[in-house]
């Protein structure tokens, strides 16, 4: 009975331990299989903006918890690459794309953060993108990077192929037609060229690109008329907006911290779109309360909305604090000049001249402060003053040549008038008044 | 964890950390896996630092750091001048430390023996001042020259007392714009030599910038307004013990457009014999002004091809070399640019029509990238072909670097190596900064870059400067140099040197063409004498030159190597030759 009872406890010791190694064996053999991943890098935090360094940790952390998410490893490099961290970002998108074998993105942001050491590798990573593209619209990004890549390297016949592939999905595409262009320019085939150019010069993406091109070659084919008014055509124009990448994109949305939002609301100041612009520096002005930038903007955004006495007070504030900034006199400037205070405006951008005496738009606004005022000598004067300094300022030689042409002085308004023609052939208020003016 | 993991792990930390005090102390230079190219044995050493050899002790003052203030990470420039007429090259270095450092400028005479004296105290060009560039030129044709130097702010006119020391005229130029390069030129052909003084941008000192990891850094330029280049008559044949400038930048038309301008050259880039202006601007697209022979000028960068690189975009434009790299009898034009650019050559032909061909070149196969400023086309072989230096340095922190760095070292995120570029005939080039670790693998926040033959042995030398560093001199001590020939060429009354005569060399059925204009490179003025390679040559068959009034002369050839001087009217006339 006893021995019965021996052997049964043993035959179950033997038992559980058949089956622990069993279990120990098949987990080790699981854990071997499992795939080695590097360590995300490490975030330097030493003196960088606090939102940036927590946003990164978090997006580090997240790639620890599941660094077989490629996804993780991509936004972490993403990421990386919008602060400007051009080293760490690489293995991170080397991640990315070796987990997540499908998406273009990887290859694509790799090769253009490699391209500035490694131009010919970089070119490799995105022929990697394009063979994963799945989309058209990703494949003709991919083209055009590696065509106007190929172009800059003096690879031609790979120029040649990538715009031409571009061209076939879509025969009007402005861009690709401008690489070709600028292709056949390098040819000497200047009449192909010129064909090229044809629908670009209408696209206001490539407009005025395309019309420098187009009096380049009409120089070369020795028609300088013919150049020079499609030099004058390009001048007229703004210049040509960037061109939307959509993997660049996705890696700005991803900025954070002071400057970003910063930029943000500068951006949307410059839009117009003051409100927006002010529920950003809300945020910004609590958590940067000194912060003179951020000040500055949000009187400008006050400004904008319409409340100089608002943006005069948080001004008057800021110079408290920083009396030499050239800026928020200029601004305070602005903010009594809304309030039909001319002495007190005219004062203010004369702190700015003298603080800084190339700051053009300080000087043309005293000039239209002393006129308002009926200081009109005082006016010409200040006018005067900034073209000696800034003689390529139209807009202040256009409004001396007005008040001079007001005040009885023809012949120093035809200088002028004169003169600003020289400098902008098409002011047809100029002209207009050149013409009116007394012999 | 697993031994092998343990292991990855801890190489991982150990290489992280050791990046990082790379980084930290002292790298900040790019070295692509691609450079460790063991071919670069088999290329040419061409110069050792010779610093401590000529006795040279500058050390350019910045200023304190840690304010960012524009104008001290665009560095300064250098002259190379024989001030006191005794036959020997003087140098002058520009400080920007500001006007109550304490650090003037530093004026070195250089001695019977070849070394360098510093002789500033009482020279006359011993300000202080946020020092940008400098122009050399005599301006009152009084066989002296005299010096402007230009500043974040102002620029400055030194007359040449004629005894070693200079009178600074006071208020010669109002501009109280921040002037960059200079250059004297005669652009009307009077036989006085007119100034050109590039400006930079409207730059607000109060304005703070950042870098996207949020850290405070050096402004871009694209945050303030750019500025016109300046054009100064030279009226001194009026009282022409008083050097005299007249502001005609808006007669001439220069005034029209404005630009961040930063680098200047003057040459005939039209082949009219008028004195054209090229200004390299910073991110934005280059001027060039075409001399239209009644005192005004048009700009045609566009029409001719130098506005833009290839891809239509502008680029950040620092230093100018101007040079005939292709040998086809019209010269080519050099630009440096910023590391994520490329440095641009651009190859004129025919007259007067430009194309971007640095890929073809060669040029964009670098051994690794820089923000190039002072540039200079030099045959440093003196095979016949010329070749190319590029002193490199920052201007935005580098990515890499680490946040904070001791205050001694606030410069090093900042520093680059220079670049080399060998031109193996026809315009070929191949970089060969890997042989040249004296010039090209001591990281520096360089800048002001020019060539100059300082001991007379008809080989020039390359002298750079840096940001709160040494400046450096460089002897060519290239081995299998060829023969060469070094000319002066002298105005009519052998007073000053013809700013603007160009230059054609005839031998064994070839011709060199050189031009004579110091000014160029990056805030820079350097040897005004021409420097041609020759191979294997040993005689020439004649010279032709282009003075700048436009009259040909030819002189007989000879042996070489020589040096020799060409005064105007010692030749025999010749009705033209292009």
């Amino acid at each position: 009975m006893v021995v019965t009872t021996l052997m049964c406890r043993r035959r179950w010791f033997v038992v559980c331990l058949v089956a622990a190694v069993a279990a120990g064996g098949l987990a080790l053999v699981r854990w071997w299989q499992q795939p080695d991943y590097p360590v995300p890098p490490e975030i330097p935090d030493d003196a960088i903006d606090e939102e940036i360094v927590r946003f990164l940790h978090q997006l580090r952390q997240e790639v620890l918890e599941r660094p077989e998410v490629g996804e993780r490893w991509g936004k972490l490099a993403m990421a990386l690459r919008a602060h400007d961290f051009a080293q760490e970002c690489i293995l991170c998108f080397q991640q990315a794309a070796r987990l997540d074998p499908e998406d273009p993105r990887w290859p694509y942001l790799e090769g253009l953060s490699i391209y500035l050491y490694d131009r010919g590798k970089a070119m490799d990573k995105w022929e990697q993108a394009l063979a994963r593209c799945r989309s058209t619209a990703d494949a003709l990004q991919v083209h055009l990077r590696l065509g106007e890549a190929a172009l800059l390297e003096g690879d031609w016949p790979s120029a040649q192929r990538h715009f031409a592939a571009v061209l076939q999905q879509q025969a009007d595409h402005p861009r690709a037609l401008v690489g070709r262009a600028r292709l056949a320019c390098l040819q000497e085939q200047w009449h192909d060229a010129l064909r090229d150019l044809e629908i670009p010069r209408q696209d206001e993406r490539t407009q005025k690109q395309a019309w420098q091109l187009v009096a380049e070659i009409y120089y070369q084919l020795r028609q300088p008329q013919a150049a020079q008014a499609a030099e004058r055509q390009a001048a007229a124009l703004p210049d040509d907006p960037p061109w939307p990448d959509p993997f660049v994109e996705q890696v700005m949305r991803l900025r954070v911290g002071r400057l970003a939002r910063l930029q943000a609301a500068q951006e949307l100041i410059r839009q117009q779109s003051y409100l927006l612009a002010l529920e950003i520096l809300d945020t910004l002005i609590s958590r940067y309360p000194d912060d003179p930038a951020i000040q500055l903007a949000y009187a400008q955004a006050l400004l904008g909305l319409g409340q100089p006495s608002r943006a005069e007070q948080l001004l008057r504030q800021l110079l408290r604090h920083h009396p030499s900034f050239p800026s928020a006199h200029f601004y305070l400037g602005n903010a009594l000049l809304l309030q039909h205070r001319l002495l007190e405006a005219s004062q203010s951008y004369r702190q700015v001249a003298e603080l800084l005496p190339v700051h053009a738009q300080a000087l043309f606004n005293l000039g239209h402060c002393l006129h308002q005022a009926g200081e009109v000598p005082q006016a010409i004067e200040a006018y005067r003053t900034l073209l000696q300094r800034r003689p390529e300022h139209g807009a202040a030689r256009w409004a001396l040549a007005e008040l001079l042409a007001q005040h009885g002085r023809p012949a120093d308004a035809r200088a002028e008038l004169e003169e600003l023609l020289r400098q902008q052939p098409d002011h047809r208020k100029a002209r207009q008044l050149l013409q009116q003016l007394p012999p | 964890m697993s031994s092998t993991r343990q292991a990855a792990i801890l190489s991982s930390t150990v290489s992280i950390g050791c990046v990082l005090v790379s980084i930290g102390w002292g790298c900040q230079r790019e070295r692509p896996a691609a450079q460790t190219d063991t071919s670069s044995a088999a290329l040419p050493l061409w110069f050792v630092d010779a610093t401590s050899d000529w006795g040279l002790d500058f050390v350019h003052q910045a200023g304190p750091t840690g304010g960012y203030f524009m104008p001290q990470i665009m560095g300064s420039g250098l002259a190379v001048l024989d001030f006191d007429n005794d036959g020997r090259w003087d140098l002058y270095f520009v400080q920007n430390g500001g006007p109550s450092s304490g650090q003037p400028n530093r004026l070195y005479r250089q001695l019977p023996d070849g070394r360098f004296a510093d002789v500033t105290s009482g020279s006359g060009l011993d300000v202080t001042g946020y020092g940008m560039g400098v122009a050399v030129g005599d301006a009152n044709n009084d066989g002296w020259v005299d010096v402007v130097v230009t500043e974040y702010g102002r620029t400055r006119l030194f007359q040449n007392r004629g005894d070693g020391t200079f009178r600074e005229i006071p208020q010669a130029f109002t501009s109280p714009l921040w002037a960059t390069s200079a250059a004297f030129v005669d652009y009307d052909r009077d036989g006085w030599l007119d100034l050109v003084v590039t400006n930079y941008v409207a730059y607000d000192p109060a304005r703070v910038c950042y870098g996207s990891r949020g850290q405070p850094d050096y402004c871009h330029p694209v945050n303030f307004d750019g500025t016109v280049t300046r054009l100064y008559r030279n009226v001194s044949f009026r009282q022409p013990e008083h050097v005299q400038f007249e502001d005609v930048t808006q007669a001439s038309g220069l005034g029209r457009l404005a630009g961040p301008g930063l680098g200047v050259i003057c040459a005939d880039f039209d082949g009219d014999g008028w004195p054209d202006i090229f200004v390299a601007n910073d991110s934005h697209r280059n001027h060039l002004w075409i001399n239209q022979r009644d005192g005004t000028f048009r700009e045609e960068a566009i029409l001719r091809g130098v506005a833009y690189n290839v891809m239509g975009q502008a680029e950040a434009g620092m230093g100018i070399a101007l040079g005939d790299v292709d040998g086809n009898g019209l010269f080519d034009l050099f630009v440096t640019h910023l590391t994520e650019e490329t440095h641009t050559l651009w190859l004129q032909s025919p007259q007067g029509r430009f194309a971007d061909r640095t890929a073809r070149l060669g040029l964009h196969r670098s051994r690794y990238r820089g923000t190039g400023f002072g540039t200079v086309m030099v045959d440093v072989d003196q095979d016949g072909w010329l070749d190319i230096a590029v002193a490199n340095g920052r201007v935005t922190r580098h990515p890499a670097a680490l946040p904070s760095v001791a205050p001694d070292q606030f410069f090093v995120p900042y520093q680059e190596r220079n670049q080399l570029f060998w031109n193996k005939g026809q315009g070929e080039f191949q970089d060969v900064s890997l042989a040249n670790p004296a010039l090209c693998d001591q990281p520096g926040v360089w800048r002001g870059l020019v060539a100059a033959d300082l001991d007379n042995d008809g080989v020039p030398e390359l002298i750079v400067t840096s940001i709160a560093g040494p400046a450096r001199i460089f002897r060519n001590v290239a081995a299998a140099r060829g023969s060469s020939l070094q000319l002066r060429l002298l105005t009519r009354d052998g007073r000053r040197d013809a700013y603007g005569a160009e230059l054609w060399v005839e031998a064994a059925g070839r011709r060199w063409y050189r031009l004579l204009q110091p000014a160029g490179s990056y805030l820079c003025s350097g040897d005004p004498r021409i420097h041609v390679g020759l191979g294997t040559l040993t005689a020439i068959d004649r010279l032709v030159v282009r003075w700048p009034d436009g009259q040909y002369e030819q002189f007989p050839g000879g042996p070489v190597p020589a040096i020799r001087l060409c005064r105007q009217g010692s030749g025999t006339p010749l009705p033209n030759y292009r």
